[in-house]
């Protein structure tokens, strides 16, 4: 059995597409928590891209091969190809709205209608398997697509761009330091993808590989810094900006410690709902928040200790407060060294 | 102009390489900024294959052509190749030293020896090139392997196979490195294995993207402020 040249770029291409992703999911199956939504969307997203290179690999393997199994394994690969991208991006959609929002109830409400279009077009890949309406292959195994076929393209890229407009609105409103890059994802997948449609290479499943390495690398950064428990920053990044601060001379600013006495969930609620804007909050443990702002005013401060104070009340909870100023009578450095005492 | 499918093959793998090698430098700033040897050597490391990509990407172009410089490019990339090579041949086990021991002694002593054959190598490949010792690019433009070729590449391959060697060495003799997971750089180093059974030539810079990749998603398995070794961690 011999191969033509492209059939080995591309074999070649899927060989390094499949290592990355099997790295992943080695890596990453210690990384997991057991109840992390977002842990197993991304599993998903790597099994999805692990069954994609292979199925790519057979789809385009079998090229100018004229062994009897040849043109039913690509076809069957090439079928099933598809249903894995369909999949792969549903998931993809999923995973960037939980990401950005973290709720589940928004999840279920919004994406329950998108799943018609993936169920019709999983219906019409069956059928398409007996009846060749979509695509169908040469008496050499190269794809030939036709009309049809263009309507499940375009959904795939609906469903892309979908994720782009997602992005942008959430970045549009929010602020504050983020970790996660996904857009490192988007642009070689749709880089992959593309390329796939011009030339006879098939490359969308190593742009997906590379995609998902850089989204995991930005994911891990992130647990470097934040709580994922409650979505606030850690103890580790509250050290990191001390440090930073004390070389950099900080302008001003307060921290206010709320103590909810183990309370973390209910308290990190409350204080997650009566933030102003311009601060971060570090997750303490213990039921202990501390917020970093920079506002120097002790009324600004007093009010926002109340409201927190008033809707614990009303949780029955009761929490103490504390906290103090940085000033021209207090530097940088003795500043620091208070907030890191009371950790 | 007309490409080859190996030309089109490396030109993918390279971009490939190159978005990991980018992504990967810009995902490890904060890996930089805590202030350790190792991640400024993973650093360098990533650096000098993003080179090697660069140089193979402008071989891939120019080898084999008749245009104006072709054959200056195709020579200057076949070199740049291979000096870049050196570089991360000379950085790995350094890297792998340091981040597994965290001994200065031991890193200071290797980094002062292994400089001697990675030096000389560099050099040679660069004084050679009038003499095509190593590498030269024959009246048609096509690269060809010089005389002693063999030479230089074995001293690369030998501070590859230290690579290789001294995180299983580590693993045995101290019991740790429990999330490396040693056998699955069997991977990226078929990347080399494979293409020569069926006489093609490897994109070393996405074998060593992948390997870069595989030490990076395991570095971020430890703790980021890591105590393990007694060292308070620097804020």
């Amino acid at each position: 059995m011999s191969f033509h040249g492209e059939v080995i770029t591309t074999l070649y291409v899927e060989g390094t597409a499949l290592a990355l992703v099997i790295g992943l999911m080695v890596n990453t199956a210690g990384t997991r928590r057991k109840d992390g939504v977002r842990d197993k969307i991304f599993k998903l997203l790597i099994i999805h891209a692990l069954f994609l290179s292979v199925t790519d690999a057979l789809s385009f393997g079998f090229r100018y091969q004229s062994f009897d199994g040849a043109t039913i394994i690509t076809r069957v690969s090439r079928n099933l190809n598809e249903v894995l991208v369909l999949g792969f991006l549903f998931h993809w959609m999923i995973f960037v709205d939980y990401l950005l929002y973290g709720s589940r109830d928004h999840l279920e409400r919004k994406y329950r209608p998108t799943t018609i279009p993936i169920i019709v077009c999983v219906v019409a890949l069956f059928v398409n398997t007996f009846t060749n309406f979509l695509f169908e292959f040469d008496d050499n195994q190269i794809f030939i697509a036709k009309p049809a076929y263009w309507v499940i393209v375009a959904i795939e890229y609906l469903y892309m761009l979908d994720t782009v407009v997602l992005l942008l609105k959430f970045y549009a409103k929010s602020s504050g330091p983020r970790f996660i890059r996904v857009l490192p994802f988007i642009v070689p997948f749709v880089a992959g993808s593309v390329i796939s449609r011009l030339s006879p290479y098939e490359v969308r499943s190593l742009g997906m590989a590379v995609g998902l390495v850089l989204l995991h690398f930005s994911l891990m950064n992130e647990r470097c810094y934040r709580d994922e428990e409650t979505g606030f920053y850690n103890v580790a990044f509250l050290k990191y900006i001390a440090g930073f601060a004390a070389e950099h001379d900080s302008e001003g600013g307060c921290s206010i410690i709320f103590d909810g006495a183990e309370k973390e969930e209910e308290l990190g609620a409350i204080i997650r709902d009566e933030l102003p804007g311009k601060c971060a909050v570090v997750n303490m443990g213990h039921g202990r928040f501390m917020v970093l702002a920079q506002t120097q005013s002790k009324t600004a401060i007093n009010l926002f200790i109340n409201a927190v104070k008033e809707a614990a009340h009303e949780e029955n909870m009761e929490i103490s407060a504390d906290y103090s100023i940085r000033d021209a009578s207090n530097s940088g450095e003795t500043f620091i060294k208070g907030i890191i005492e009371k950790i | 102009m007309e490409l080859s499918h190996r030309n089109y093959a490396s030109l993918f793998l390279n971009g490939a390489a190159i978005f990991i090698l980018l992504g990967m430098i810009a995902n490890t700033t904060i890996y930089r900024k805590r202030g350790r040897k190792d991640d400024k050597l993973f650093f360098f490391m990533m650096l000098a294959d993003i080179a090697v990509a660069l140089c193979d990407s402008v071989v891939a172009l120019a080898n084999g052509r008749d245009f104006t410089g072709a054959k200056a490019l195709n020579l200057a990339g076949y070199t740049g190749i291979y000096l870049a090579e050196s570089v991360v041949a000379y950085l790995m086990p350094l890297y792998l030293i340091y981040r597994y021991t965290r001994k200065e002694e031991l890193y200071r002593r290797a980094a002062c020896i292994s400089i001697i054959p990675a030096g000389i190598v560099f050099a040679a490949y660069l004084i050679g090139l009038p003499f095509k010792l190593f590498l030269y690019v024959d009246d048609d433009n096509q690269y060809q392997y010089g005389k002693y070729y063999l030479i230089p590449l074995s001293v690369l391959l030998a501070y590859m196979l230290a690579g290789f060697i001294i995180p299983i060495v580590i693993k045995v003799k101290s019991g740790r490195l429990k999330h490396m997971h040693i056998w699955l750089y069997l991977l990226p180093v078929a990347g080399f294995a494979v293409p020569y059974v069926f006489k093609l030539a490897a994109n070393a810079s996405v074998v060593y993207a992948v390997i870069f990749a595989y030490l990076h998603m395991s570095a971020m398995n430890e703790e980021f402020f890591d105590d393990r070794y007694g060292r308070e961690a620097r804020l």
